[in-house]
């Protein structure tokens, strides 16, 4: 996948990259931390969320500590209500954690303001919904839909048409350019939706499940394009998903079990994550040894931690 | 491009929106600038109506000066100086020189000899040519045949003048001839006592040249062009008038013209439209930019994922702005011209029926600017409606807004505080619950409809809130649908608020529209007096009363009237007509009086006694007991045929006892009117007795014709014929007493006192229908007006009325009682023929026929498109038109609003459908809620119009100078009222079944797997 007459597009050859000077926008951004050359792309730090009045509210995070290194792509599992799509939504800067602070290729969010969030979008953060029309002004066509996601820089329009219609070939879009998308099929339009996702070039992606309302071919057509934009982009991706086979192919997934991540798959290896406070979600297929409820005896041993109901050994609670 | 297509795209996505801001957007602009292109053109037309309906002198700028020979000319260069460089010297353009002076045809006549530029080509030969030398004179036909002249015929007037042409006027009300009186023969009566006014003998300019001694008036009329003096070149006008009245004045010059009268009424009524324009005009905008909150607000939420996406890819605040009102604001920027074009074209209809044929309507600066201004409104509007959205987060807009059922209250309570403050101010000033006249009245519908639809938009959800419990109850899902729809949705409540709002302006303009024409209607009638009245001059032989009633003998179609105009009484008019045909012919309205017209019509003519009429050649009083102190002078007043006053006749010295006194009868047949007794010589002061009486016995009068002697019936043996009138005062009586043995007469006076007894042959006072400021007069002893002849004449009201043909400030008495007791009114009163509506087509061509001369008509349609064309009633056609447009538009945006909130349930209609509900449920549902939004709406708004009627209709202008008569009317026309309001409702209703049976017609149960929107 290439990003156009520019060249490939990704966190170090992206426009800002080529261009001769850093962009206004890109300007008045708070710098970056320290480690934000080299550090990871995402960042959460002990995040917390949660929706509506104080002492009526629903905590949707309750301390979500996450790192996803640059040109990762990671899936987040967990079931309905999990938290997912909140984490989500934070890291577009879409909505501000009630505690906690998430860094995007070293830009703490909570320090931006509501245009330096928006100018972060542009060019720095992709997103792509679950349902394909959201992605699309559904009266324009395809064309028009990767130009309009292309408004907030300052490329020339020939570079901009150049660009979108690169974007759509590369989708496999470019027999449609000139279709109204509310015309397309659903798989159509989430593959224009990436494409609009991937017009700035951003060097993050965050899709909210985007396969869940497609087919198996075009569920997996997207994914492969997913993949292309983080092997030939560099994008680092962070998608949810309900998908535990598309999310084993991923280099991590990571699980968000009552607002926390409680465990993470890399490699094909399944882990529990240790939370901040020390607290521990078991997987499920355990829990018939050690049922909720139950008082737990915890050991150091030599290589580790053992882990045993109480009152077995001999010792009774 | 993109944008720009993406842009287009959108607004064709959403076509239904886009139409309806675009015609929202439209009907802004287009009546912010049909108000002042309205205004511009109705004072053109006002304008042009004046000034072409003016008198001459209303026309035109006489400049004289009187002299001999050379003071043509140097009024000429005086003319000539002013004019050079004055701004207004082209509406001046057309001048007309000339001179007059006035001449004796014959003896007992006058006239005018005069000469004026391009005279013959204003006449018509009918004999002769046109004079072209010194001394050749032309004269009138009517002249010609009075005087027995021929051509060839030789005239002192000036000089000896040779009579080379005998002529007609081929217009002789034209302004040519400067409202001069050239023409009384043809009908143009001249009020004023004196010889009698024939016509004009005219000449050519060697003939006053001639005559060196010859103190002519020398003239110049400068006609005004009456189509160039247009609004915008009244100020030149008057600053060149100015200029031209002192330059004259510094050459002992005069400047006569009653053209500034005419233009201060013109801008007087044209004034009338300024505030009445802004009003209606700045109500109907505050209504539609109301309109336009809604649609937008509309639009917005439609939107409303758009904009989420434009937020969610990185679009800045102001540019996510721009995204999300773009297709508004290119909307409201599209209504500009196209506002204008429509505003122009609607304000073209309404000339072509409201103003002067011809009137040019265009859109001036004044008119862009208020365009302007309106789109202004209409951006904030935008802004306001768009604002929820555009500040709502990508996520709250992505959960689907939630639609609250709470409206704050801090709104609906400025407004309702707004409203009761400026009515109560606009009570204060007298616009609201009183007569007076003001034309802040018009702003009471607007805010009275606001108010009621702020309160009635509470009541509504309230009511429906409790309904809830019954509709869970009974009646199927329709009502439980229905009334829990209206409660979540605001945006139906200000649908009804806008609806309401525009039905209260339309009730209060429809109602207004009505009222204004009634009373036009009215006004025009009573002024005019009947159907038609012709001025008309008729045979000098013949009686005009006894040759209508000779072509209408059953008196239903016409009546002879003669009118004397006092004008040292404020133009006090006196109207002696046929009493008999008075009822049948005149305009009477119910209400003038309570008691019919036929009824006080047979109070104006009681039985009188006939004239006592001499014929022959000498009178022959004779006495008996006559007992006087000392001689008196027995004096026979009579009343000739002509004279403006009675003629004194000295019979002869009374004897005491029994005697006869004979004198000569001058000019007679003639009437006797009264016997009076003088001293036949001085009496010294200190000689004359405190009081003088005295007593004498007419035995008889008899009067000697052919055949010899013979009595007059003078009633001197019964009745109660003759009685005292000399001089009523302090110790004045007398007495008249008719018995078998004659007319005793008695007398006892203080000196100097008048000792005489009169025979009226018309009632004393006499029967009158009178206005109120007549019967206001003071009694000294009696009331009294100018007779047909002038002199006083004392009356009796029988009724205080708004008098036909008079109705400020006149009386109608009996035309033949009226000629008793006049003198000679040929020349002091105009004659006139009344017509009845049927009669108006045809019986002037009867007249003609019959040797009468119609010299005008005035008809009371034309005196009502007059009074139609006044600034007030102008001002209400407006109000009319733009409530109409704002009724019709609030019911189409209503219509709308709601079709489009329906349309965006269609998920929920899908779903209730599949879930069982019957399509005619949903039907009843949808229309049940419409019905109770709109149908409220517009009962609200007729109720609170109506309300505003009867607290302010009083106090709108209806005329430039509200009339004092006939009392004005304030009930609108029911079915006018009714049938536009129902026509409305039917339109809605109609609109709302096709909509609802539509909409739910085309709901699938497929579009659950679609997003919903």
């Amino acid at each position: 996948m290439t990003g156009g007459p520019d060249g490939p597009s990704g966190p170090a050859s992206s426009d800002r990259g080529t261009r001769a000077a850093p962009h206004a926008a890109e300007a008045d951004l708070p710098p970056q931390d320290d480690a934000g050359a080299s550090g990871p792309a995402l960042r959460c730090v002990n995040v917390v969320h949660v929706y509506g009045a104080a002492g009526a509210g629903v905590v949707a995070l309750r301390g979500i500590d996450l790192s996803v290194a640059a040109g990762e792509m990671v899936a987040v599992v967990g079931s309905s209500g999990a938290g997912k799509s909140t984490l989500l939504w934070l890291l577009a800067g879409l909505i501000r954690p009630t505690a906690g602070r998430l860094f995007v290729h070293g830009r703490a969010l909570g320090d931006l303001s509501s245009g330096d969030l928006a100018s972060l979008r542009a060019r720095q953060v992709g997103v792509l919904l679950q349902n394909p029309a959201r992605n699309l002004l559904p009266y324009g066509t395809a064309l028009d839909n990767v130009l309009f996601a292309q408004r907030p820089t300052r490329r020339r329009p020939a570079v901009k048409s150049a660009r979108s219609r690169a974007l759509l070939d590369a989708v496999g879009l470019d027999a449609q350019r000139d279709r109204v998308a509310g015309a397309l099929s659903g798989g159509e339009q989430q593959r224009l939706g990436l494409a609009m996702a991937l017009a700035n070039g951003p060097a993050v992606l965050l899709a909210d499940e985007p396969t869940s309302q497609l087919d198996a071919a075009s569920a997996a057509r997207v994914v492969d394009l997913l993949q292309a934009a983080r092997k030939d982009l560099g994008t680092t991706v962070l998608m949810v998903t309900h998908d535990e086979a598309l999310a084993a192919q991923l280099d991590r997934a990571v699980t968000i079990r009552d607002g926390r991540i409680g465990a993470e798959a890399r490699a094909g290896q399944d882990y529990v994550v240790i939370g901040r406070d020390g607290a521990l979600h078991l997987p499920p297929e355990v829990l018939d040894v050690l049922p909720p409820g139950t008082l737990a005896e915890v050991r150091r041993t030599s290589d580790g931690i053992e882990l045993r109901p109480a009152g077995q050994d001999g010792d009774k609670a | 491009m993109n944008r720009i297509g993406l842009l287009w795209r959108g607004l064709a996505a959403r076509r239904g929106l886009t139409v309806l801001i675009l015609l929202v957007a439209v009907i802004a602009v287009a009546a912010a600038a049909a108000g002042p292109a309205y205004q511009a053109a109705a004072r053109h037309s006002i304008l042009a109506d004046d000034l072409h309906a003016a008198t001459p002198a209303g026309q035109l700028v006489e400049v004289t000066s009187r002299g001999g020979v050379g003071v043509l000319d140097q009024l000429t260069g005086l003319v000539d100086q002013e004019l050079h460089s004055a701004p207004g010297a082209d509406l001046l353009d057309t001048r007309i020189r000339g001179q007059e002076i006035s001449v004796v045809p014959r003896v007992g006549q006058t006239s005018l000899m005069a000469w004026r530029d391009d005279l013959c080509g204003h006449l018509r030969l009918v004999q002769g040519r046109c004079p072209t030398a010194a001394g050749e004179v032309l004269v009138s036909s009517a002249l010609a045949q009075l005087n027995h002249v021929v051509v060839e015929q030789h005239l002192h007037l000036l000089g000896v003048n040779r009579v080379v042409g005998i002529y007609e006027p081929l217009d002789p009300e034209s302004r040519y001839w400067g409202g001069r009186g050239y023409f009384p023969q043809e009908g143009f009566f001249v009020n004023r006592p004196g010889p009698e006014p024939v016509d004009a003998i005219f000449t050519v300019p060697d003939t006053f040249q001639a005559v060196a001694s010859v103190q002519a008036n020398s003239v110049i009329d400068l006609l005004l062009d009456l189509d160039a003096a247009t609004p915008g070149r009244v100020d030149d006008l008057r600053e060149t008038l100015t200029a031209l009245t002192s330059l004259a004045a510094g050459a002992g010059a005069f400047v006569n013209t009653n053209i500034p009268t005419v233009l201060d009424a013109a801008t007087a009524s044209a004034d009338t439209l300024a505030i009445p324009v802004i009003l209606i005009t700045a109500q109907l905008l505050v209504l539609v930019w109301l309109l336009l909150f809604l649609a937008i607000t509309d639009a917005a939420e439609a939107r409303g994922p758009d904009v989420a996406l434009a937020r969610l890819r990185g679009l800045g605040g102001t540019r996510t702005l721009w995204f999300g009102l773009g297709e508004s604001f290119v909307l409201l920027l599209l209504a500009l011209p196209l506002g204008i074009a429509v505003g122009w074209a609607g304000m073209l209809l309404l000339a072509q029926v409201a103003l002067r044929e011809g009137t040019p309507v265009t859109v001036g600066w004044v008119s862009v600017a208020a365009a302007v201004i309106a789109v202004s409104g209409g951006l904030c509007a935008a802004l306001l409606g768009a604002r929820r959205t555009l500040r709502r987060s990508v996520i709250e807009q992505w959960r689907r807004p939630s639609l609250s059922t709470r409206r704050g209250w801090v709104l609906d309570v400025a407004v309702l505080v707004a409203t009761a403050a400026a009515l109560a101010d606009l009570w204060a000033t007298g616009a609201v619950g009183k007569s007076t006249v003001h034309p802040l009245a018009l702003l009471v519908p607007g805010l009275i409809g606001l108010a009621v639809a702020v309160l009635v938009s509470r009541l509504l959800p309230w009511v429906c809130r409790a309904l809830f419990g019954l509709t869970r109850r009974r009646g199927g899902i329709g009502p439980f649908l229905a009334v829990r729809q209206v409660v979540r949705r605001p945006a139906g409540m200000r649908t009804l608020i806008v609806l309401s709002a525009a039905l209260s302006l339309a009730t209060f303009a429809i109602s207004a529209w009505t009222v204004n024409r009634a009373n036009i209607a009215d006004v025009a009638a009573t002024r005019t007096g009947a159907a038609a009245v012709l001025t008309v001059r008729a045979p000098a032989d013949q009686d005009l009363a006894a040759i209508v009633t000779r072509l209408d003998p059953a008196g239903t179609q016409a009546m002879a009237v003669l009118d004397f105009i006092d004008t040292a009484n404020q133009a006090r008019q006196t109207l002696a007509v046929q009493s008999d045909r008075l009822a049948r012919i005149a305009f009477w309205r119910s209400d003038f009086s309570t008691t019919s017209l036929a009824q006080l019509a047979k109070q104006l003519h009681p039985p009188t006694p006939a004239p006592i009429r001499l014929e022959g050649d000498s009178l022959r009083v004779s006495l008996r007991d006559v007992r006087l102190s000392r001689p008196q002078l027995l004096t026979a007043n009579l009343k000739l045929p002509t004279g403006f006053a009675e003629t004194p006749l000295a019979v002869g010295v009374v004897k005491p006892g029994t005697s006869s006194v004979t004198v000569q009868l001058p000019g007679c047949p003639c009437v006797l009117r009264s016997l009076t007794l003088s001293d036949t010589t001085a009496v010294s002061p200190a000689l004359v007795p405190t009081s003088f009486s005295g007593s004498l016995t007419i035995t008889g009068i008899d009067e000697r014709g052919k055949a010899g002697w013979r009595p007059v019936a003078a009633g001197l043996d019964s009745g109660d014929r003759w009685s005292w009138a000399g001089t009523f005062g302090t110790g004045s009586t007398g007495s008249a007493k008719a018995a078998p043995g004659g007319l005793h007469l008695s007398f006892t006076v203080p000196p100097n006192t008048t000792i005489g007894w009169a025979a009226p042959s018309w009632p004393v006072p006499m029967p009158a229908l009178v206005t109120p400021s007549v019967a206001g007069l003071p009694r000294d002893p009696s009331l009294t007006v100018a007779g047909l002849d002038g002199a006083a004449l004392p009356i009796e009201p029988v009724a205080v009325v708004p008098v036909p043909g008079a109705p400020d400030n006149g009386v109608i008495i009996d035309q033949a009682a009226a000629l008793q007791a006049a003198f000679d009114s040929r020349f002091s009163t105009q004659q006139q023929v009344w017509l009845a509506p049927g009669a108006v087509a045809t019986f002037p061509d009867r007249l003609r026929k019959a040797g009468v001369q119609v010299t005008d008509t005035a008809t009371t349609a034309d005196a009502d498109r007059s009074l139609r064309q006044q600034g007030p009633a102008l001002a209400l056609s407006l109000f009319l038109a733009d409530a109409a447009a704002a009724a019709l538009l609030a019911a189409a945006g209503g219509l709308s609003g709601l079709y489009l909130s329906a349309r965006r349930r269609r998920h929920e209609l899908a779903a209730l459908i599949a879930g069982g509900a019957r399509r005619s449920e949903l039907r009843r549902s949808l229309l049940l809620e419409q019905a109770l939004t709109l149908g409220l709406g517009i009962l609200s708004g007729v109720g609170s119009g109506l309300l505003a009627v009867w607290l302010a209709l009083r106090a709108v202008p209806q005329f430039v100078t509200p009339p004092s008569a006939p009392p004005l009317h304030y009930t609108p026309d029911p079915m006018a009222l009714t049938a536009a309001l129902v026509g409305i409702a039917v339109i809605v209703a109609v609109v709302a079944v096709l909509g609802t049976v539509t909409l739910v017609a085309g709901t699938r149960t497929e579009l659950l797997r679609e997003e919903a929107t």
